[in-house]
Formats: C-alpha cells, structure tokens, sequence
C-alpha cells in the first residue's frame, strides 16, 4: 500500500481530467497504474499527492481505424492493442514488453510517458511518424487546449509535455503497417526482461527507418542514421554506430556487448528488409 | 467525476458478492483483498509487479493485484482464488502436483484458469506468454505444465 494519503480523482472526460490536475497540481495521470502503485510503494521520493484515473475518458479509449490513419488510445493496455491485427510490428515490439498480465494493466500512453528509460513502444510509433493527441489545462480560467502534433517533435528521450498535458491519443497513417518489418530484442536472462537492445526497422518503399532502445539510453530515431542506412546498409554502420552516440552500459551488459549485439541486429534487420 | 480522498467506502464486486471496504486510495487491491476483506489467497510476494503471487482477475483478466489501488476496481469483477469452487485447474493441480510450497499457486491457477478460458487449445508459445507471469520459486515448473495439460483435458471433457 502507498503510505501517502492520496486523492482519487475518476473523470469522465478529458476536459473533467485536465481540470482536476488545475485544482491538484502536481497530481499525476494514472491508467494502468503499473508504474504509479508500485514506486509510490516503494519510495517517498516518488511524490504522489493526488492521481486522477484517466481510464474511462472515452477519447483515450479509442481503437480503430478513421480517416486513413489508425488511432490508438493512449489508456488502451498493452494486451489490448497487441491482440489487435492492424499494426503487426507495434504488437511485436508490445510483446516483448514486462509480462502478460503487467500488460493487461500497462497503457500505451504509460509506457511511453512512464519513468523507466526504455519505452520500447515508442519505436513503431517513431518509424511510423505518428502523431499525439494531448489536452492541456489553459492559461488562467481559459478552456483546455487541444492539440495533435507529430510524435518526433514532441519526443526527445521522452515525451516532453506541458504541466497538466494529458496524452490522449497516438494516430498512425494505414500505409506504416503494411511496411515490411523487423524486430530484434535481447536480454540478459529470460523473455521477461528490460532489453540489452531493442532494434526496429522497417522500409517505407523509399528507404529504411531505424530504431533503437534498450542498447541507446533513451528510444532513438534519426533521419540521418535512416540516410546512412539506406544508402550504404551493412557498410555504413560504423558510421552508425558513430550517429547513435554514446551507448548504454551498466550492470547488465558492457558497452562493448552491446555494440556487439547492436551490429548483429542491424545486420539481420537489413537481411530481412532486403 | 468521482473523487476519493481519506478513508473511503468502496464497493468491489469480489467472487460475485458485493463487498464494502473502507480504504484509503492509496491502498493496493491485493491488500484490501488480504486485510479488509479477509480473502487472503492472493499472496504477498514482491508487490513490485515481478513474481505474480497476488494475480487476480479482473473481468476475466488475470492482473496484478500489486500493482493496481482498488479504488480503480470498483466497476470491475474481481475474482480470487477463493471464488474457484472446485474448478478444473485446481483439480488438476492437485492431482499432477502442480505446487510445492503453494505460495505461488493461487497466482499460477488464476493465471491457469484465464488461459485455458481464452485457449482452450494447447498452443506452447501462447502458454509460455501467458504462464511466464507467475515464478515459482520451488522451481516446479514441470508439474506446473503437467497440470495445465490435465486442465485442457478436463475443460474439453465437460
């Protein structure tokens, strides 16, 4: 149990969500809850006053596909949309992601905006240039804003929200599935595992898209290492390598087996586009 | 909108009755399960989300009780344990010995009983997804799949 004494807050809208954090701030969105009911457990540090429980806001529910583009509420569960068949390299990587039943509670939205550095689900969004829905409290008594911007701009390392923004939705275009795929994720012991290396690439007819998490401190996508890649394949990836940056090592594995492996899976990955 | 703050009255639906508990909304489902409502099946393993000893499930859905308030949980149905009467899986686990402390079994049945419910058909990498949420920290894995074999036998005999 969490020793803070915490106020709950169950809107049933977005606009009811992003007003009950104006009254609390500092309160935190909860889906899934996954992350929220055990770091507050475990640690003072993790200061929750308040959490307004954003599961039953109808817009960040939403699975289905629209306007050419495929939308995914930010609070469906993991399970739910990785049991679904139009976005088959998004269901991959959110399989590789804790465990079963942590993925009937943990939410898209969570686990890209949640604290632990891997946000593996991060990654087909990324090469699939999707977009976020948010909700925003407004300055002073104005009415909350809402917004829909591509993923990429508002993603470095995470999600980088205002105070009180609420991530609704993730929209991806139809044509992004249907690209061939690969996907490559290692770790230290068994299947449930944070990842030494999560890589996932696709080719969008043009070129190839890369992305990276587990082996990089933070999911990463650059349209120069996607040039580098599609230009030279295998032969460019020293300069890669170079791109990526600094590498993560940590008790886990070293920085020289990551790289390793890294190489490894660029190179299946590209065996498998070509 | 709802809000909760302090000691609030809750009303779970646990095992098909209705059960009122005062929590705070800061409590875990697994402890108002164990301490409010004396259902004390689901176990207090890591409360971290890893070992899967307080799964329970939720509309059918087994999850981690750790890792959930139960404030969240009043729409849903909450199934322990004790709400399995009899139910196939548990015959089997007693009779393949799919236990050996137990401290982990009412977890393992729950998850068990969700996957022969949604696979009635045995399928190894659906069964390794599914049953790799729970540890057994006696290592008894073998009776363990043993006994979700028998359970696919008695489920399809009905």
């Amino acid at each position: 149990m969490i020793a803070a004494d915490v106020v709950y807050f169950r809107p049933d809208t977005a606009e009811e969500a992003v007003d009950a954090w104006r009254r609390h701030a500092g309160a935190r969105y909860l889906a899934g809850g996954t992350e929220i009911a055990t770091a507050a457990r475990r640690t003072a540090a993790f200061d929750l006053r308040a959490c307004i429980d954003v599961k039953h806001v109808p817009e960040a529910n939403v699975h289905e596909i629209c306007g050419g583009r495929l939308h995914l509420g930010a609070a469906l569960t993991l399970s739910d949309v990785a049991e679904g068949d139009a976005f088959p390299l998004l269901n991959a990587v959110l399989r590789g992601i804790a465990d079963r039943t942590v993925r009937n509670r943990l939410t898209l939205g969570g686990n890209l905006a949640g604290l632990l550095p891997y946000r593996e689900a991060a990654l087909p969004l990324l090469l699939a240039d999707a977009t976020v829905r948010t909700v925003a409290p407004g300055a002073d008594d104005r009415p909350p804003v809402r917004q829909e911007r591509p993923l990429r701009a508002i993603f470095d390392k995470r999600l980088v929200l205002a105070p009180g923004e609420l991530v609704l939705s993730f929209a991806v275009p139809l044509e992004a599935p249907e690209w061939p795929w690969s996907h490559y994720r290692r770790t230290r012991t068994g299947e449930v595992d944070y990842p030494l290396a999560t890589v996932a690439m696709v080719h969008d007819g043009a070129g190839i898209r890369f992305a990276v998490s587990g082996a990089h401190p933070y999911p990463f996508r650059s349209d120069a290492v996607d040039a580098l890649l599609s230009k030279d394949g295998a032969a460019a990836l020293p300069a890669v390598l170079e791109a990526l940056g600094p590498l993560r090592a940590d008790a886990r594995a070293s920085l020289e087996y990551r790289v390793a492996l890294l190489k490894n899976m660029i190179r299946a990955g590209l065996e498998d586009l070509a | 909108m709802k809000e909760l703050s302090g000691i609030a009255e809750i009303v779970l639906r646990v095992n098909g009755e209705e059960r009122r508990a005062a929590v705070r909304p800061g409590d875990t489902l697994l402890r108002v399960l164990r301490e409010k409502l004396g259902l004390t099946g689901a176990k207090c393993g890591c409360e971290n989300g890893d070992c899967g000893a307080c799964t329970v499930l939720l509309d059918g859905k087994p999850v981690k009780s750790c890792m959930v308030l139960a404030v969240e949980c009043e729409d849903a149905a909450v199934t322990t344990i004790e709400g399995l009467r009899d139910h196939p899986v548990q015959q089997a686990f007693a009779e393949e010995n799919g236990f050996q402390c137990g401290f982990c079994t009412p977890g393992m049945i729950l998850n068990a009983a969700a996957l022969v419910e949604a696979h009635p058909e045995p399928d190894d990498a659906v069964d390794r997804e599914w049953m790799q949420s729970n540890l057994c920290r006696c290592t008894g894995y073998e009776g363990i799949r043993n006994a979700l074999a028998a359970a696919r036998r008695k489920t399809a005999a009905l």
